[in-house]
């Protein structure tokens, strides 16, 4: 080595612990939870310059503490796998950072490297017996966390699926982090990267439902208590409950009557003896039933969009139901196998299994389904054997569609070679290799058995025969006649008519296809779904060439079923190739109501969800779909301010993403073809423009079409307001983290509205939270500064103005703002403006 | 009798809803037990700036867009009179007409006193569906922007970016309210303009209706916005009964009134605000909770 280099490394060691002592005492922290890895951003931004570029910089250490493994192999294995993703995708909010996973166990062994990996910035997770440091972590919190449930301040949440993420100070270190997540019980955590954290400093879950949440008074970091605005989302308050033998059935005494309750519950008591037998356990264990009337209510105490969902952690069922409806079986089979053959990684098997009792789904036997899939080359792919990750949550309909397959081949294994065989396999494939277990016990490969049962197979999902045309006899002039008057009543909607001599046509040709697909129509458009789904499949059962015939039928058939909570009935029928080949308009309606599908028509309650959903694909970086959920929104709605903003983080998290992902790319190797940080830069300006848009809907003085125009259409003018200053609600800008960029992008949409107040009021919000890059902050002050020139207040302006230039690294910049004090010194005027 | 009778008006422009409580009501777990004597409990701050009220509008049970209300000012006036400013926008997606395109709708109306001001807005056929971030007005389809002042007793319609205007002057409408027929919150106005509502009763009542109340279907292909010709329509409006309805999952009380001819059937609360309303051929719209 070189003596210069070796005197720099000497006089950096000597300087090193100076350096260190100069450093800001202590970082304020405030939360929220996002704060997290603002705050391992800022640590790393404190450390030594020269260590911070290069292949040879510096990292930044997080330490994941998780629950010991307890005796339950499978369940261990599957909680540390979802802890494992969760922790694989937190771990990209920082490219620079080095996440460290241990167990508790595993780190009360290494003294060394626990005491050192506590005092960084700590991920805490489990339940308090898997892991005591949770114990120390609540301590000094308004919570608690036991066995049985979870308590806030004074108000305890029962059950086994809830689960707690709170920020705190780490008690066992200076100026950082702990991020707690706790359960009550283990099988909580399964669901952990459904979990969206969001912009609270707490947040309690019970599945995927956020039952509350909330900040904390931070004035002593030692005694943290709850701040006022908890918001709380209560599920099923005011809900009675109801024991039948082994079913508990929870309800609202203002939706259903006791003895509504009581009857279904006794048909679940029956279910439960059917299970009982299937499984082959002896005494089974009951379950939870929550009902509710509607999808709405639902989603408002579940989050959940399906009409039907299972909380396995909780041994719940949700469902839509009303009295006299028929009721799947398979949500309470899936708890009974997940229950008694143990938790598993072959979920998809286990779903599989879950169909065999009922051996139908949404009134059509397991047979029937796999020969419509069959019939459209679907099959292969609904019966993949493959076990899948995400079986449950916002997809679940779609994950049931592909297992159907799957059920039907269990099903028809077990009428051909015995129940008791296919319950072998499912036990012995847990451990070992599936495909070859299968070959060992049923004597054949999975491809061959496959193969011989597809080619048993049979369509009778009243497909459009390909019948010549000469087949289909003339319709008299009487029927004609009735059906040309009976088409022009359908149109001028004289529906009572229109049925009427429609009705009279069949009577005289039951033939009439087309009659009895007006009549479906009719009946769909006056509420009566049964009816049209008779009439629609009467139609369909006509044979006729009529690709209006054929593709309304399946459009209105698919619709009838949506609307009766039949979703995967209903995709079957929209996606049914007949409409895809149909006339525009009921193949763009089936378009139009398979992306609505499985949502509730009520748009706000929708677009909460779908925002709820791309907060999460945000969370687990993907974009893309984050993207498409958030242009949903504002497709049907574009004057959703909020939609605007989420986009906006969306496009400029990806970007963010990209550009830090190129500059490390480019240190790390120096030699090759540099990548342009630079290269997504459009997503940077799209993000731009969506949060400035948000910013000018906000204000109220926009709407969708002016900011299309670039002109307010009636701009109000600024007389004085009758009750004071405007009081247009805006949100808080540090959802979702990426606080400085949400603040700046905010203040840029207001700075463009001319709203002096607001824009300053976030970039005050900046300084607040604290900056480690003094370029912008210099920036930053700079902006403020601007503002604070137009809102008359020069003496504020100057002193940020001084600062900005004080700050700032880029010596352009500085000479432009120091330009910009001298021009203002040397006039008189106070409200020059510096644009 | 039962009647729907207002309480208080102090300023016209708070009567004009009861939002607050009508959200209240919607959300709420217990049904609103109706008194014998029903009252539209006209709240001073019923409407406070910022507030919005939005609806959902269905075609044939299909979301097909979404209509907004918001109070985006209130003001006082060089003469003294005050001033409430409204902001609305509805988007129809016409994909639920297996159609495509978008038709959009942003205006501003103004109430001044226990009259209507000046209400303005602009209407254009989006012809792709969807949302996109750069958009350009050429991808708007016969855009035309309304303004009517029916204190002036004129209209005019042009064409942003063009010169083309057209200007008429609307009917004599001095009892006339202004309704706008596809924008619900408007008919909150009319039920407010009379001390009661007697139930079972058809009672007379003069709109001023910019454009006749459009005609969606499947085979009716929608090509731009709604024609302008403002007509003072001569209505009869129909309490016709009581009736609990539910809203998105929840139970509310209403009374059912049919507005004659339109054939608009209107479920309003007893604070006076539109809950649903349905025009009998296959459009209906109902609130947010």
């Amino acid at each position: 080595m070189k003596p210069p280099k070796l005197a720099v490394l000497v006089l950096a060691g000597l300087l090193l612990p100076f350096l260190i002592a100069a450093k800001p005492s202590r970082t304020r922290l405030q939360g929220p939870i996002t704060d997290f890895w603002n705050q391992v951003k800022r640590e790393w931004a404190q450390s030594i310059p020269g260590l911070r570029k290069g292949p040879s910089q510096t990292y930044q250490w997080i330490s994941l503490v998780y629950g010991s493994p307890g005796e339950d192999e499978f369940l261990d294995n599957l909680l540390e796998h979802e802890m494992r993703t969760w922790a694989s995708l937190m771990e990209r909010q920082w490219i620079r950072s080095m996440f460290w996973k241990k167990s508790y166990e595993r780190l009360r062994r290494d003294s060394f490297y626990g005491s050192r990996a506590l005092r960084k910035n700590l991920v805490v997770m489990g339940t308090p017996s898997s892991n005591p440091l949770l114990d120390e972590m609540t301590q000094g919190t308004p919570f608690s966390v036991d066995d049985g449930g979870i308590q806030i301040g004074s108000k305890r949440y029962q059950g086994t699926s809830l689960v707690l993420a709170f920020i705190r100070p780490n008690p066992l270190g200076e100026n950082s982090y702990v991020l707690v997540l706790a359960a009550s019980n283990q099988l909580a955590l399964l669901s952990l990267t459904d979990l969206s954290l969001g912009p609270t400093d707490y947040v309690l879950f019970r599945g995927s439902h956020i039952v509350e949440s909330g900040f904390l008074d931070w004035s002593d970091p030692q005694a943290l208590t709850l701040a006022g605005g908890r918001l709380v989302n209560p599920d099923h308050q005011g809900w009675e409950e109801l024991a039948t033998d082994g079913v508990r059935v929870h309800y609202h005494p203002a939706e259903f009557s006791r003895h509504e309750v009581e009857s279904f519950g006794e048909e679940r008591a029956l279910e439960l003896e059917a299970l009982q037998k299937f499984v082959g356990t002896g005494a089974t264990v009951g379950w939870d039933e929550y009902l509710y009337p509607s999808l709405d209510v639902k989603m408002r105490h579940t989050s959940a969009p399906d009409p039907v969902s299972v909380d396995l952690a909780g041994a719940a069922i949700h469902r839509v139901w009303r009295p006299g409806q028929e009721v799947a079986l398979w949500p309470a089979a899936m708890l009974q196998v997940w229950r008694h053959w143990g938790v598993t990684d072959l979920t998809g098997l286990l779903y599989g299994l879950s169909f065999l009792p009922g051996g139908e789904l949404e009134g059509q036997s397991l047979q029937q389904w796999a020969g419509r899939l069959e019939g459209r080359r679907e099959l292969r792919r609904a019966e993949t054997l493959i076990p899948q990750n995400r079986f449950h949550g916002e997809d679940g309909a779609r994950n049931v569609l592909q297992v159907l397959g799957l059920g039907a081949f269990l099903e028809h294994l077990a009428e051909t070679r015995g129940r008791e065989t296919v319950q072998a396999f499912y036990r012995k494939a847990r451990r070992r290799n599936f495909r070859r277990v299968f070959r060992d016990i049923m004597g054949t490969s999975i491809t061959r058995a496959e193969t011989t049962w597809r080619r048993g197979l049979k369509d009778d999902g009243f497909q459009v025969a390909a019948s010549p045309a000469s087949s289909t006899p003339a319709p008299s002039s009487r029927v004609s006649q009735l059906m040309k008057r009976g088409e022009s009543a359908f149109l001028e909607r004289r529906d009572q008519e229109a049925a009427k001599l429609l009705s009279r046509a069949i009577e005289l040709d039951p033939g009439q296809a087309r009659a009895r697909v007006l009549l479906a129509r009719i009946a769909f458009r006056g509420d009566r779904d049964e009816e049209a789904i008779l009439q629609a499949r009467s139609a369909l059962k006509a044979r006729t060439e009529d690709p209006f015939v054929a593709a309304w039928a399946r459009t209105t058939l698919g619709r009838a079923l949506a609307t009766q909570g039949n979703v995967n009935g209903a995709r079957l029928e929209l996606t049914d190739p007949a409409v895809a080949q149909g006339p525009d308009s009921p193949r763009r309606l089936a378009d139009y109501w398979l992306e609505t599908l499985g949502l509730s028509p009520n748009h706000a309650m929708a677009a909460r969800y779908l925002s709820q959903q791309a907060e999460l694909d945000l969370q687990r970086y993907d974009w893309d779909t984050a993207e498409k959920r958030v242009l949903r929104i504002l497709s049907a709605d574009p004057g959703n301010a909020d939609a605007h903003h989420l986009l906006a983080r969306v496009r400029l998290n990806k970007y963010r993403y990209w550009h830090d992902f190129a500059m490390l790319y480019n240190e790390l190797f120096p030699g090759t073809i540099p990548s342009d940080p630079q290269q997504y830069f459009f997503l940077a300006q799209s993000s731009a423009q969506e949060s400035r848009k948000g910013a000018l809907l906000e204000s109220g003085e926009y709407t969708p079409i002016d900011i299309d125009l670039g002109d307010a259409l009636d701009p109000t003018p600024g007389a004085e307001n009758v009750r004071g200053p405007r009081s247009v609600f805006v949100p808080r800008a540090a959802i979702g983290g990426d606080q400085h960029q949400q603040h700046f992008l905010r203040a840029e949409g207001f700075f463009l509205a001319r709203d002096w107040k607001r824009a300053a009021s976030n970039l005050t919000a900046i300084l607040e939270i604290g900056i480690p890059v003094s370029n912008f902050r210099a920036l930053v002050l700079y902006r403020l500064a601007l503002c604070e020139f137009e809102l008359d207040q020069p003496d504020e302006a100057r002193k940020h103005l001084e600062e900005a230039a004080s700050t700032t690294r880029d010596r352009a910049h500085r000479n432009e703002m120091l330009q910009l004090l001298k021009i203002q010194e040397s006039r008189e005027d106070q409200s020059l403006r510096f644009r | 009798m039962v009647k729907l009778q207002r309480a208080r008006v102090n300023r016209v422009f708070f009567a004009l809803g009861g939002i607050l409580a009508l959200a209240g009501a919607v959300t709420a777990q217990e049904p609103v037990p109706l008194r014998p004597e029903i009252q539209v409990e006209v709240l001073e701050d019923a409407w406070s700036i910022g507030d919005e009220k939005t609806y959902t509008l269905l075609f044939d049970r299909a979301p097909l867009g979404r209509q907004a209300l918001r109070l985006v000012a209130l003001r006082r006036l060089p003469g003294g009179a005050e001033e409430a400013v409204f902001r609305q926008r509805i988007t129809l997606d016409l994909r639920a007409l297996g159609q495509t395109g978008t038709l959009e709708h942003s205006g501003t109306v103004r109430y001044r006193g226990r009259n209507a001001g000046p209400y303005h807005y602009r209407e254009g056929l989006l012809t792709k569906n969807g949302y996109a971030t750069y958009r350009k007005q050429r991808d708007y389809e016969n855009l035309v922007e309304v303004q009517l002042d029916p204190e002036a007793g004129t209209y005019r319609i042009g064409t942003p970016g063009t010169e083309e205007v057209t200007e008429a002057a609307l009917p004599a409408s001095a009892r006339a309210i202004l309704v706008d027929l596809l924008v619900l919150g408007h008919w909150e106005r009319v039920f407010e303009s009379r001390s009661s509502w007697p139930l079972g009763e058809s009672l007379p009542q003069s709109l001023l209706i910019p454009s006749p109340l459009p005609r969606f279907d499947f085979h009716l292909p929608v090509t731009g916005p709604r024609a302008v010709s403002p007509v003072v329509a001569e209505t009869r409006i129909t309490v016709e009964a009581r009736e609990p309805i539910e809203i998105f999952g929840a139970q509310v009380d209403t009374f059912r009134c049919r507005i004659e001819p339109t054939g608009l059937v209107l479920w309003v609360s007893p604070h006076g605000g539109v809950l649903r309303f349905d025009d009998g051929k296959g459009l209906s719209g109902s609130l947010e909770p």
